[in-house]
């Protein structure tokens, strides 16, 4: 994650200096995940969802000369985003029940607990099951972007390493390290998404067998 | 105790534990094309001014910071030059017959070599349209289609069937999407055919791999699978990845131009073109294509074009087509 940090500092310098490809790596690696960071969070209204990103990142970009890397740039623009989200519900509300976060809950203790539940169709389950595919997006989209992209290539759509690597323009060995540290990345971030929620112990959760 | 060793000593493989886990996981939605296209325009913009202004700040730097600031506010003004991506998201390749485009409420024909712009709508008619992306690969459009380019990784297919050939495209940023009423196909290192009528969606795959993309499911469709989406049911059945059910395409083929390339290249090209895997008699022939280099070039289909390059090259060289080989053999 240091190494991360580190190459975020120089990207938004990069930028800082008028690089273009350091533009489109900063809109490319971070626009979808901050589209879906607002969008769960406003009622899957894409239209205001539309609004907040492009204010966000707007803002994002006024302010970029005061990123100093002390949070990740996606943790440092979810911030901006969250302020905007706040003062938009604000504006069209004061019940402020709708912005909580089904994450920061207890609750989602259940939802890790449903996965080793038997299938029911009680609608309970199905929140569960519902909860646990949006926490796991949640934690694909904390990872670095291509980190990511290649966990959801390999599990949700069944691509091979092969066909992997070639979407990533990178050898097969190449991906199938950067498959590794993606997946141990994965760890690290559903872990503490579920650290609270399991008793403080990543072992309960099962994340330290998929080192 | 290694967590690799638990992990075994409890019976559990830990990729299956991750797959395990996986199976709760459903794809991540993604930003609708257009939006993206939009708001990564504006954003460029506001950048490229700031970029800039500071640029310009560091060049004034013996001035009072008084007058820097003022200076840095006019150029953040005078920096709103369009220097935005372009509007263009394909241009003209191949044209059959008489085809339209649609773009700012106007209806004109289109010609060999035109650009076509973000949000045109193209409808074929009679006519067939072979379009070169500006973010890589080859669309093309059969008669009797109407598609709109939303976005420079969009096309949304109302009627009719596209090809879509990715050409191996490694560097692109996002897969190629087409949206149709029934779901959205994104491709993966591939070749595919979509066809769409008022009542179904039919894909299939000559290459890699395609993602499915229904409201809440997504199923990927194989290489030399054909899947029919119908209301709610899906059918899944083998699909011959050569033949007469890709002859429209392989006629829309972009040109290829020859010249100083060498001849195993085109072998190549032509057996990707037609859904063929290309095989050589021995390995001494295979040797020769890998060395022969050519000179000049001429734009035919795919087929005529191999005949025609064997011949200047070596008459005694020959193909023959074995259902899916590409058989390359000398007298």
């Amino acid at each position: 994650m240091v190494t991360e940090d580190l190459e975020e500092r120089r990207l938004v310098k990069r930028m800082l200096a008028h690089d273009a490809q350091a533009f489109n790596a900063f809109f490319d690696g971070y626009f979808s995940r901050l589209y879906r960071f607002a969008r769960t969070r406003l009622a899957d209204d894409p239209e205001i969802t539309k609004e907040i990103v492009h204010v966000t990142l707007t803002k994002a970009i006024r302010k970029l000369a005061s990123y100093r890397g002390e949070a990740s740039l996606f943790t440092w623009l979810c911030t901006i985003c969250r302020n905007e989200i706040s003062d938009h519900l604000d504006r069209v509300t004061r019940d402020r029940q709708h912005v909580v976060l089904t994450e920061d809950l207890p609750d989602v203790r259940a939802a890790v607990d449903a996965l080793a539940a038997p299938a029911t169709d009680e609608p309970e389950d199905r929140f569960r099951r519902l909860e646990t595919t949006r926490l796991i997006q949640v934690a694909l989209d904390k990872l670095p972007a291509h980190y990511g992209d290649a966990l959801e290539w390999k599990y949700v759509y069944g691509f091979s390493v092969e066909e992997i690597a070639a979407n990533l323009g990178v050898g097969v060995e190449a991906a199938q390290s950067l498959l590794a540290r993606a997946k141990r990345a994965f760890h690290d971030v559903y872990g503490a998404l579920t650290r609270d929620i399991v008793g403080g112990g990543t072992g309960d959760s099962g994340a330290t067998e998929w080192s | 105790m290694s967590e690799r060793r638990r992990s075994q000593d409890q019976g559990t493989d830990p990729e299956n534990v991750f797959r395990d886990l996986f199976v709760h996981a459903a794809p991540r939605v993604h930003p609708p094309a257009a939006d993206a296209e939009e708001i990564r325009r504006v954003v460029y913009g506001e950048w490229d001014a700031l970029a800039r202004g500071r640029k310009r700040v560091r060049r004034l730097g013996a001035l009072a910071a008084a007058a820097a600031v003022v200076a840095a506010a006019v150029l953040l003004t005078v920096g709103r030059q369009p220097n935005a991506p372009v509007e263009a998201v394909a241009h003209v390749e191949r044209l059959v017959g008489t085809v339209h485009v649609i773009a700012g409420g106007r209806t004109l024909p289109l010609q060999a070599g035109d650009d076509v712009a973000r949000g045109a709508t193209v409808t074929t008619g009679s006519g067939q349209v072979g379009l070169r992306l500006i973010s890589g690969g080859s669309l093309r459009v059969a008669a009797q289609a109407r598609v709109t380019l939303t976005a420079a990784n969009e096309a949304e297919l109302d009627a009719g069937a596209v090809y879509f050939d990715s050409e191996h495209a490694a560097a692109r940023r996002e897969p190629f999407a087409v949206v149709t009423a029934f779901g959205t196909l994104r491709d993966v290192g591939t070749q595919f055919a979509v066809i769409v009528d008022t009542a179904r969606l039919e894909v299939g795959v000559r290459e890699g791999r395609v993602a499915l993309t229904r409201r809440t499911d997504s199923t990927a469709v194989a290489t030399g699978e054909k899947v029919t989406v119908n209301g709610a049911a899906i059918r899944r059945e083998p699909l011959s990845t050569f033949g007469a059910d890709w002859a429209w395409a392989e006629r829309l083929a972009p040109p290829f131009d020859t010249d100083g390339r060498r001849l195993i290249e085109v072998l190549e090209w032509v057996a990707a073109q037609t859904g063929r895997t290309l095989e050589f008699a021995d390995a001494t022939l295979e040797r020769t294509a890998r060395e022969t280099v050519l000179s000049g070039s001429i734009d035919l289909e795919p087929l005529p074009k191999l005949v025609a390059v064997l011949a200047v090259t070596d008459p005694d060289l020959e193909y023959s087509i074995e259902r899916d080989r590409l058989l390359i053999t000398k007298n």
